[in-house]
């Protein structure tokens, strides 16, 4: 009997099972394609030669398998109390609380095992896709293919027994509490009062606005400096504090605050919109503020995770462009004739630039680092010479005349040898009058540059001549990531490749850009399909509210309108404290963890565009939800 | 003045047989407390659903101070609904995330009432109706009679032309709906607002002018305040009592 009740249950309930049913099917299913994710052989083999990567796969499976089980148990719990009435009919017509108990746990059992079914075949597909796209987006060449392992199916098994379980007892027990009466009001919901509290509010708010200054303060030198001086460890430690104790008191107190100040404006309060809207703000912080501020957290993590991975792609790849400013650069000695000049040449796009340099030692000897490092020589190179090549590399010439010379090219940032004298091989006297970090040689060829004048450096390579090299280069825009072109120097010993650089740097780090890549999926899945949940679980529990605005006089356009705004708002809040938050740790990461020569604007752009593409994906998740939710109100 | 006219109104529901209204000639005046009674399903809800142009009609026309209402637009419904009418419910129609402040104020908001006398407006009839203390209270903090004051005060106070109560005393005991049931009396008395009220409860409709009773979707008996005089409450039981109800 209990499983005929059960079956007509679902049949009836339909479309609130089909919520949990989907919500079920999703988290399962992004769990599995973690499991599949961290169980791919490829992926493994990778991970396991970088011991970062192996910690944040283990801690990223423990933090999955939280959220997987309280937030089955949240949906659980919101399905309970939509249905206690509907129970409390049963019991008043004779069900036992044992009988009732079967029950649910029957369903529970008839969603949790169909959920895990379809989850077993869609978890992989997601992984198979997300991977798809992944090694698509970043150009990266991996083998692809959709599995499942015996592994998966017990570990996924294992979490929905701990679920189901978990769920039993927790019914169990809801249902051995209530009375009659109780169970029948069960389903109301639990009021709660809004109170204001003005001086947590403006603390909390402080707190994070000063979070984010701390953050800002990184950007410029002088204040950076100061903060440093403080010393690395203690301010990263106070902005972490502040951004965690300032979002969570915000989201608690600032936000009620600051509509509570708007409601006191009654021109803006008594408008039909703002009339409901403002009200039901207050009201959702009230009774979802733990939630928005797991889902903000969630998102913040998910936003720096993908951010800081976007900037190291960024600064990887464009460190090949200062590593290697050439397309192709070796010493001409070590060619032997292989090289078809001539031929390569025939390609209007190629420039060949042939640069002169000295090599001579010094006294006292170049200090290269702040640290104080040093190295004995200068890589001696004409003004000339200079200009032209930079002109091939399609670089801006940043000195212009004698007067800046010599011009010393250093690897690191350290302007110690500015104003220095040096002695080159006991001859000839040089005071350094600018230094720069734009180098035009890789660092395989030349750590310190000296660029000198033509009629210095004529005098120079008169006087020694045993200490010249030729160094030969070839540039042009489509050249650089070009394995063809690459492949007719493959041959001279000890040359210099971008395309060669760049391969290198995206095989290394394949397995890093995949994990993070993968895992931001993973977060954006999560977070998108709670919020989308939570929206529908929402707007359900206030389904009638709408048809009583309907017949205050409240048209479908407005009706709409609130919707949108009331969606929005559970969307907005989670999103935008996980956009501002991650972008605040990621411009403080930037400038204090990351070498900041290395094309910071590239950096920044691809960060904005990373943001831009988050602020996409929710967009779209939203837009989702309130077509979703729109369907049951006007249904 | 007639305030409300209904000229050979029909509606039936899909997949039913009968008509929820069959043929429903009916006309109510300016001014005027009408309640209508009947047993479940005699389409007293319909009725009252179909005036208030909540639900369409499948044939005749109804006319609300010389408007044909039956053939509005979505867009003149939602009009009408927001100037014209007010909604009195059994289950009150509050909003449970805002005050009471709040909740009498959509109904001002959504007419456009100037902002800065919304406050003074919802003062004065709080104070009226003895809920001024209550207005920065949810409806969960409140009871019923007063949650159906409130209702009541939200649907008077933009002054409306009818008021449409659907068993406003259904939820309350007896004591409450007494109260209930002489506000709405004094405000049709004082405000001269007309009131269509569906009942089942005898004393609710002793309150009113003229009590309609429903039999299976057609006009069954109209009894006269005026022609019962002290007598009314035992004319009306009598007459459901007569039909077996």
């Amino acid at each position: 009997m209990i499983w005929s009740i059960t079956k007509s249950n679902i049949k009836k309930n339909f479309s609130l099972y089909r919520i949990y049913f989907l919500a079920t099917i999703g988290l399962l299913s992004v769990f599995i394609a973690f499991l599949n994710f961290i169980s791919d052989k490829i992926i493994a083999e990778k991970i396991g030669d970088s011991g970062q990567a192996l910690v944040i796969a283990n801690g990223s499976l423990v933090f999955l398998i939280v959220f997987l089980v309280v937030f089955l148990i949240y949906f659980n719990n919101f399905f309970v109390k939509k249905r206690s009435q509907e129970l409390g009919v049963l019991a008043i017509l004779g069900f036992s609380k044992r009988e009732l108990t079967k029950l649910l746990t029957l369903e529970n059992l008839v969603i949790l095992v169909l959920s895990y079914l379809v989850s077993l075949l869609l978890g992989p597909t997601l992984y198979f896709l997300a991977v798809l796209v992944i090694t698509h987006l970043l150009d990266l060449t991996m083998e692809v293919h959709w599995f499942i392992t015996v592994n998966e199916f017990i570990k996924s098994l294992g979490i929905l027994v701990v679920v189901f379980l978990i769920n039993f007892i927790t019914n169990g027990l809801i249902i051995s509490k209530q009375s009659l009466i109780e169970f029948v009001n069960f389903s109301r919901k639990a009021e709660k009062k809004i109170r204001i509290r003005k001086v947590r509010a403006i603390i909390a708010i402080t707190a994070l606005l000063l979070s984010y200054i701390l953050c800002l303060a990184t950007v410029f030198s002088s204040t950076r400096n100061m903060l440093l001086s403080i010393g690395m460890v203690p301010i990263s430690l106070s902005i972490i504090i502040l951004v965690i104790l300032g979002t969570i008191f915000t989201i608690r107190y600032g936000l009620t605050f600051v509509i509570f100040l708007l409601k006191e404006n009654k021109k803006r309060l008594y408008r039909p919109l703002s009339n409901i809207i403002y009200p039901k703000f207050n009201y959702r912080i009230a009774t979802k503020n733990k939630l928005l501020t797991v889902l903000g957290g969630l998102l913040t993590l998910t936003v720096s995770v993908t951010g800081i991975m976007v900037m190291l792609y960024a600064y990887s790849l464009n460190g090949i462009e200062r590593l290697t400013p050439s397309a192709i650069e070796y010493n001409v000695k070590s060619e032997n004739g292989q090289v078809n000049v001539t031929n390569i040449l025939e390609n209007d796009q190629v420039s060949l630039v042939d640069v002169d340099l000295l090599r001579l030692n010094t006294n006292p000897e170049v200090t290269i680092t702040e640290s104080g490092q040093t190295i004995p020589y200068f890589d001696v190179i004409n003004y000339s010479d200079y200009k032209e090549l930079m002109k091939a590399q399609g670089r801006t010439n940043s000195i212009e005349g004698s007067e800046s010379l010599p011009l010393l090219i250093n690897y690191y940032p350290t302007e110690i040898s500015l104003g220095k004298t040096f002695n080159l091989e006991n001859a000839y006297d040089v005071t350094v009058k600018q230094v720069s970090t734009n180098n035009v040689f890789s660092f395989s060829t030349s750590v310190t540059t000296l660029v000198v004048s033509d009629k210095l450096y004529a005098e120079l390579s008169a006087r020694f001549p045993e200490k010249e090299i030729t160094i030969r280069t070839f540039n042009g825009n489509s050249i650089r990531s070009s394995e063809t072109f690459y492949n007719q120097f493959s041959m001279v010993p000890d040359v210099i490749s971008s395309y060669s650089r760049e391969y290198t740097v995206k095989t290394a780090n394949i397995a890093t850009y995949i994990f993070i890549t993968f895992l931001s999926i993973l977060f954006i899945i999560c977070t998108g399909s709670i919020l989308y949940f939570t929206s529908l679980i929402e707007i359900m529990e206030n389904k009638e509210e709408y048809s009583y605005l309907s017949k205050l006089g409240y048209s479908k356009k407005l009706i709409n309108r609130i919707l949108g705004y009331e969606t929005g708002i559970l969307f907005l809040i989670p999103v935008l404290i996980g956009i501002v938050n991650g972008s605040m740790l990621l411009i403080f990461y930037k400038y204090l963890f990351m070498d900041t020569l290395v094309a910071g604007n590239i950096i920044m752009l691809s960060l904005l565009l990373c943001l831009f593409f988050f602020l996409i994906i929710y967009g779209t998740f939203y837009l989702l939800t309130l077509r979703s939710v729109k369907s049951i109100i006007n249904n | 003045m007639k305030q409300l006219v209904l000229k050979d109104v029909c509606k039936k529901y899909p997949n039913q047989l009968n008509y929820a209204l069959d043929h429903i000639n009916m006309i109510v005046e300016k001014g005027e407390f009408v309640a209508v009674m009947g047993r479940s399903g005699s389409g007293k809800t319909t009725l009252l659903n179909v005036t208030s142009i909540i639900d369409k009609i499948d044939s005749g026309n109804i006319y609300c101070a010389d408007k044909e209402i039956s053939t509005f637009s979505d867009k003149e419904a939602t009009n009408f609904r927001k100037n014209d009418i007010g909604f009195v419910f059994q289950d009150y129609m509050l909003l449970d995330s805002l005050t009471i402040r709040e909740n009498i104020s959509v109904a001002l908001s959504l007419k456009n009432v100037d902002s800065s006398k919304i406050d003074d407006l919802i003062n004065s009839y709080a104070k009226r109706f003895n809920l001024y203390e209550q207005l920065k209270k949810y409806p969960y903090q409140l009871s019923g009679g007063q949650r159906q004051r409130v209702s009541i005060i939200r649907a008077i106070i933009k002054e409306p032309e009818i008021i449409f109560a659907d068993e406003p005393t259904g939820a309350l005991d007896l004591k409450s709906s007494e109260g209930t049931m002489g506000i709405l009396s004094e405000i049709n008395k004082t405000e001269k607002v007309t009131i269509l009220m569906v009942t089942h409860d005898v004393l609710s409709a002793s309150y009113a002018d003229r009590v309609i009773l429903l039999k299976d979707g057609k006009l069954h008996m109209e009894i006269d305040k005026k022609d019962c005089g002290e007598s009314f409450y035992d004319v009306i039981s009598q007459a459901l009592s007569d039909r077996g109800e």
